[in-house]
């Protein structure tokens, strides 16, 4: 019997771009999540641990990065822990597995060849398939062929070619491999979705697990690992999916056309418990005045500040300026009105922003004339003209109390 | 605001309280320079929007010189028909004021209150620190002109206050405050961020910040980027080398098989090459030797050949040698006869010559002598006249003549006496005796006594000086005396005179004067020949009679040896002692000609037998230096053939015969060939049998050497790139925190950017919709001022005003151009500034009159200029209160309505 955690993908030490000055936490929550898969396989008394692929993100991480990764592994111990190469750390010459520090592990086991190797102690035969390079069009897997009656287990990093469903031709491998080259179950890793294909006998052989913590949107099935049991060489294997992720990542869209809305959107927001632990991007579609839009700016600043990364896409938001409230907070202005009147004539240049203009086109015609005969060499774009708004009523708000 | 009064004390160089009115229209204030025209104008500034506290330079500047006295000031001015006064003092501070109210004047405020309360009443500021300056003396900046600064400058702006005044005025739309405000706030918002002028992201700017740390970041990316090429490249390197390496191995492998097997080859071609070589050496040898002997025979042959030329040549050159030797004594022979014809001549012509020399000897001495002659008849005449002279001398020396100056000295007093004596004869008595019978007596006259007679009817005088006595026989005597002192005295005169008379004439032993005179000249005379004679003496001998003398001798001594020298027998000896010299002197020379013309007869012929002579030698040493060159090439001929026999000898001292020579030589062919066909075989196989093989082994050996080296290099080189890489790999630095920075940077800095553009939109519809509504105010400023521009000048210029409501250029009606305000002459320059605040004055006034100050304007206009631009003031003194500075108040003596206020007391 065996019984084993199957694990890939941890990526560690990505980028995170879009995380900006958070990106360093999330990274950090990569670290931690590591730590929580070998506590978690400690706890639960696994007979192995198998990192199939990608365990850094790549080669070129800096090489203090394996120091903390060695001392998370080492707290597996006396567990045994399988790393295989994938194609984020291939074995090349410049391999994060070249360096010595590995040598100290005596449970962690860096394969480099694509030769059968036996687990101590327990009938299993391991059949990795080590990535060398970091493309190659050939199928890692070919050359698997079980022989013995152990308990044979492949491990292999690549993309099983499922017509109409996998357009990446890079590091192949056969979705039959397992059923073709006699193997009980193959620990896959590559995908960050966790995915299993159920063979002709019904029982799940071919497994991603998809990466333990979420690395970009759209990955909607990760933040896990999988303890599969194989009773003997042949027979089924026993799944169980553990979550053990902590970061969320989602993409919202709502649409709002009144300041209620936009207090409901709040409350949505606010129903968050651990924003420090969310990725969000909000993006918020339709048209208000300038009085929500404010409002929609503080609440935007506040959640910046609590979320791990919040982003607010106004791009289809317009303000459709209220002109009579805009132009009250400063009655007697008169100059005060004229600048908010151009403002909108040059609204009406603009495709995306004539329909939300106050001013009819003739009006906005004898005002651009009258700037252009001025020879202003105004030429704003739309994200200028409504800030300008924004910021005129900001201030006038401000200098009218 | 009308200034009514003006009251200084202890104000500059008002040290004695000082006070002057002001009427409500035009004021005019004159005086010399340094009356304090300046002074009490710069006061009204001063005491409106000075703090009474301020202690600046400019205040300190009030107190009177020489003196610690504290400036006070009091002007009394009426402000929308309230009569006011503000009283402040400097140093020991004060600021008191009042309001006439009620028939007295009551305190409104002291102290800063009264500072701030004046500044409420009539506009401006009070400074924040330091002096007050025009932007802060409200409409008293543009309107109260400060001496020398007729123009504001551009960088001035006129301040709000007056601005608002206008806009006031012209009622058009004012910036409320909330709005300014707004405005301020936006623009210095648009100021933190850009440049004003070129819009430049400012560089304390978030924006610009930010820029720049992407930058950097980006910098910084491309350098780990580059190092990531790098160390992709070291890995490929690496890879490849390895690579290399593999296939070079057994290369290397391959290349030492085959060297092996090289081996036995190489062998074998070094013992074909070491035959080869030996066979090459013997046919040299033996062809050297069938060289040498070929050459001997040669040798012999050529030696004999030689020694036979050279035999007949010598033959021939014996034969030519003797037909020389024969020519050679003909010509000695006749060179002989020639030297004795050439002897002869020579004989003769000396003969000749010594004639010659004798002729000329005796033409000489004959010259001599007549010389001689001459110098002898000089010598007489020297010889008289010196007797003369001496004769002449004598005569001198026994007169006796006085010199010139005692001739005159003696005539002095000869004068002298006689004038004495005519004097006293004047002085003395003049008896005149008429007899008129006669008389006979004696008469005494001084110390003479006389004896006369008269006759009857003859007359007689006598003049006595001092005493006359006359006794007439028969009839008495007479005594007449005169008691004359000056008398006494020119008797006693006379008396010195004729005393030194008689000295002076002493050594000539006469007194009479004449013959003084005689004698004088006399010696004149003397002296004179005298000296002629000398004279011709010396004309005669030149150098003096020794000389002569000495001459003479000389030529007799000469015309002796001369004659001495001429033998006996000559011919012309004769004439030695003939006396007609010159004849003889003529037969002299004729001689002389005679024997020179011989002379050159014979030099003639001497020349020719010379020549003749001449030419003989020459052919003799021709043919002598022929015949020396024919011995010396017989000479030379011998000695050769007799090395060539001593060489023959040599060739045959080995005893051979030509024939066993030539026996000998066939046999070294015979085998000469034999070995050469050897050769020839070992040569044509060098190719195959050494060549190649060597060839093949040194490539083989090359290629070990170069594959080892190769692989050497490349083992050196792994392990070198290796280490790099390790390097390069513990040190590596992933860019992910910088491209995550960036990332985050880059929005902000969209961000950023949409507000400055945001903020620059704003900020120049909000400048544009200012500078329109204010331009709106510039026009009937614009309309005032050319209005008085055209009565000024006649509508040769419109001006413009700027945004600021200030001149800046005009239109030149004749050209259409637009001229810049400070490209116009001064002149006119002024006027405009002049007509402008006469212009904002009367705008301003219609509320309440204005104050213009004018502190001498148009000093640079002409008299024509002057006279429209004070009419133009006349008019505007019924709207306005002006006051016109100036030193020259007949410029504006025409004036009526004018007050003219004079500084003086």
């Amino acid at each position: 019997m065996a019984r084993f955690l199957h694990t890939a993908d941890w990526h560690l030490g990505m980028k995170y771009a879009k995380l900006g000055l958070n990106a360093e936490k999330a990274r950090e929550v990569r670290i931690q999540t590591a730590n929580a898969v070998i506590e978690y396989a400690q706890k639960h008394n696994v007979d192995f641990i198998i990192v199939a692929g990608d365990l850094f993100d790549s080669n070129d991480i800096e090489r203090d990065l394996i120091d903390t990764v060695i001392r998370i592994l080492q707290k597996a111990m006396p567990i045994p822990v399988y790393i295989l190469p994938g194609n984020h750390d291939p074995l090349t010459i410049d391999s994060i597995y070249a360096d010595p520090f590995w040598k100290t592990l005596s449970n962690t086991f860096i394969i480099d060849q694509p030769k059968p190797l036996s687990v101590p102690n327990i009938p299993v035969t391991l059949y990795p398939c080590p990535v060398t390079q970091k493309q190659t069009k050939k199928d890692l897997t070919d050359w698997i062929q079980v022989t013995g009656g152990q308990i044979s287990i492949g491990i292999a990093h690549g993309n099983l070619q499922i017509p109409g469903f996998t357009d990446d031709p890079n590091f192949p491998i056969d979705p039959d491999r397992a059923e073709q080259s006699g193997l009980d179950y193959l620990s896959l890793g590559e995908w960050h979705s966790l995915f299993s294909l159920k063979g002709k006998d019904g029982a799940i052989r071919t497994l991603y697990p998809g990466t333990p913590e979420p690395t970009k949107s759209g990955e909607n099935n990760c933040g896990r690992v999988v303890i599969v049991e194989i009773e003997e060489h042949g027979s089924k294997p026993i799944l169980q999916e553990v979550e053990i992720g902590t970061l969320k990542w989602e993409e919202r869209l709502i649409e709002i056309s009144s300041f209620d809305e936009i207090k409901c959107v709040e409350k949505e927001l606010k129903d968050i418990t651990d924003p420090e632990n969310w990725v969000l991007d909000l993006m918020l579609k339709g048209i208000i005045d300038q009085e929500a839009f404010n409002y929609l700016e503080a609440m935007e600043n506040q959640c910046v500040k609590n979320f791990l990364y919040f982003k607010l896409n106004k791009d289809k938001l317009h303000i459709n300026p209220d002109l009579t409230k805009l132009k009250n907070l400063i009655p007697d202005g008169v100059l005060f009105g004229k600048v908010i009147d151009a403002i909108e004539a040059f609204k009406k240049c603009h495709p995306s922003l004539q329909e939300f203009s106050n001013l009819s086109a003739e009006d906005a015609e004898i005002m651009l004339q009258e700037l252009t005969n001025a020879s202003l060499p105004l030429n704003p774009s739309p994200e200028a003209l409504e800030r300008a708004i924004m910021i005129l009523y900001q201030i006038a708000s401000e200098v009218a109390r | 605001m009308i200034i009514k009064k003006i009251y200084l004390e202890n104000w500059k160089i008002f040290r004695n309280p000082f006070e002057r009115d002001f009427a409500e229209g035009l004021n005019i204030i004159y005086g010399p320079n340094e009356s304090g025209k300046t002074t009490l104008i710069d006061s009204i500034r001063t005491i409106f929007f000075s703090k009474h506290t301020s202690q600046s330079e400019k205040i300190k500047s009030l107190i009177p010189w020489g003196s610690s006295l504290s400036p006070g000031a009091t002007i009394t001015f009426s402000h929308h028909d309230e009569l006011y006064r503000i009283t402040k003092k400097f140093v020991s501070s004060r600021s008191l004021l009042e309001k006439f109210a009620g028939g007295s004047w009551e305190r409104v405020a002291e102290g800063d209150r009264a500072d701030n309360e004046i500044i409420k009443l009539i506009g401006g500021k009070l400074p924040s620190r330091g002096d007050t300056k025009p932007e802060l003396w409200g409409l008293g900046q543009t309107l109260w002109m400060v001496q020398g600064q007729p123009i504001i400058e551009k960088e001035q702006s006129l301040n709000e206050e007056t601005i608002s005044s206008i806009q006031k005025l012209i009622g058009s739309v004012v910036e409320i405050d909330i709005e300014k405000k707004l405005f301020n706030q936006i623009m210095a918002q648009f100021l933190d961020i850009y440049t004003e002028k070129r819009r430049d992201f400012r560089k304390d700017s978030r924006v610009f910040i930010i820029k720049e740390r992407i930058n950097t970041l980006e910098k910084e990316k491309n350098e780990l980027d580059q190092k990531k090429v790098e160390k992709e490249n070291l890995i490929r390197d690496i890879e490849d080398k390895e690579i290399l390496l593999q296939k070079k191995k057994p290369g290397l492998e391959a290349a030492l098989q085959e060297k092996d097997e090289l081996k036995s080859k190489i062998n074998l071609a070094h013992e074909h090459r070491l035959n080869r070589e030996k066979l090459n050496e013997e046919v040299k040898r033996i062809s050297s030797e069938y060289k040498y002997l070929t050459n001997q025979i040669g040798e012999i042959q050529n030696n004999e050949n030689h020694i036979k030329e050279i035999e007949l040549n010598n033959e021939k050159l014996i034969k030519e040698k003797m037909l020389s030797e024969e020519d050679l004594e003909k010509l000695l022979e006749e060179i002989q006869t020639f030297n004795q014809k050439l002897n002869d001549i020579t004989e003769i012509y000396e003969q000749k010559e010594s004639e010659h020399n004798y002729a000329i000897t005796a033409h000489t001495a004959i010259q001599e002598e007549i010389e001689l002659k001459e110098k002898e008849e000089q010598l007489k005449k020297v010889n008289d006249l010196e007797q003369e002279k001496m004769e002449h001398k004598k005569k001198l020396e026994s007169l006796k003549a006085p010199s010139q100056k005692d001739l005159n000295i003696i005539e002095d007093y000869y004068r002298k006496i006689y004038d004495t004596q005519t004097k006293l004869d004047a002085l003395g008595l003049k008896i005149k005796t008429i007899a008129q019978t006669n008389i006979s007596g004696t008469i005494h006259l001084d110390n003479k006594s006389v004896e006369f007679e008269i006759k009857k009817g003859k007359k007689k005088d006598w003049i006595s000086h001092e005493v006359a006595r006359i006794s007439i026989d028969k009839v008495g005597e007479i005594e007449i005396m005169s008691g004359s002192e000056d008398v006494k005295e020119m008797k006693k005169e006379l008396e010195e005179f004729g005393i030194e008379f008689e000295k002076l004439t002493a050594p000539y032993e006469t007194k009479v004067i004449d013959e003084l005179r005689d004698r004088f000249h006399q010696k004149n005379e003397l002296e004179n020949h005298i000296k002629r004679l000398e004279n011709e003496i010396k004309g005669q001998t030149k150098n003096g009679k020794e000389i002569l003398i000495g001459e003479i001798a000389e030529l007799k001594k000469r015309i002796e040896s001369d004659w001495s020298k001429i033998p006996e027998n000559f011919d012309l000896i004769k004439y030695a002692e003939n006396e007609d010299k010159i004849q003889v002197k003529e037969i002299c020379a004729k001689k002389i000609n005679e024997l020179e013309k011989e002379l050159e007869a014979y030099k003639d012929k001497e020349k020719n037998l010379k020549k003749e002579l001449d030419e003989l030698n020459n052919k003799k040493d021709t043919v002598q230096s022929k015949i020396r060159d024919l011995e010396k090439t017989l000479h030379g001929n011998n000695e050769r053939k007799s090395v060539l026999q001593n060489s023959l000898e040599n060739l045959q001292k080995d005893g051979f015969t030509l024939k066993g020579r030539e026996e000998k030589l066939y046999d070294i062919s015979i085998e000469l060939d034999r070995k050469e066909r050897a050769l020839q075989k070992y040569t044509e196989d060098i190719e195959e049998m050494e060549n190649q093989p060597e060839k093949a082994f040194a490539e083989c050996e090359n290629k070990i050497k170069r594959l080892d080296q190769d692989i050497h290099q490349l083992e050196k080189d792994l392990a070198e790139k290796n280490g790099k890489l390790n390097s390069m790999l513990v040190s590596f630095k992933d860019t992910n925190r910088i491209e995550e920075e960036l990332f985050f940077l880059k929005e902000e800095e969209k961000r950023l950017e949409v507000e400055a553009s945001a903020l620059e939109l704003l900020y120049d519809l909000i400048k544009y919709y200012r500078t329109k509504s204010v331009e709106s105010l510039s026009n009937p400023v614009k309309k005032m001022v050319n209005e008085d521009l055209k009565r000024l000048l006649g509508i040769k210029y419109a001006v413009h005003l700027d945004e600021g409501i200030k001149p800046i250029s005009v239109t030149s009606s004749s050209w259409g151009t637009v001229i810049p305000i400070e490209n116009l002459s001064f002149g006119t320059e002024e006027q405009i500034w002049y007509l402008f605040r006469l212009a904002l004055g009367r705008l301003l006034s219609h509320e309440e009159r204005q104050l213009v100050v004018l502190d001498d304007p148009l000093a640079n206009t002409d008299a024509s200029r002057l006279h429209r631009a004070l009419q133009i003031l006349e008019d505007a003194a019924n709207q306005l209160q002006i006051i016109v500075v100036t030193c020259d108040v007949d410029k504006y003596n025409w004036l009526s309505n004018a007050n003219y206020i004079t500084m003086e007391k």
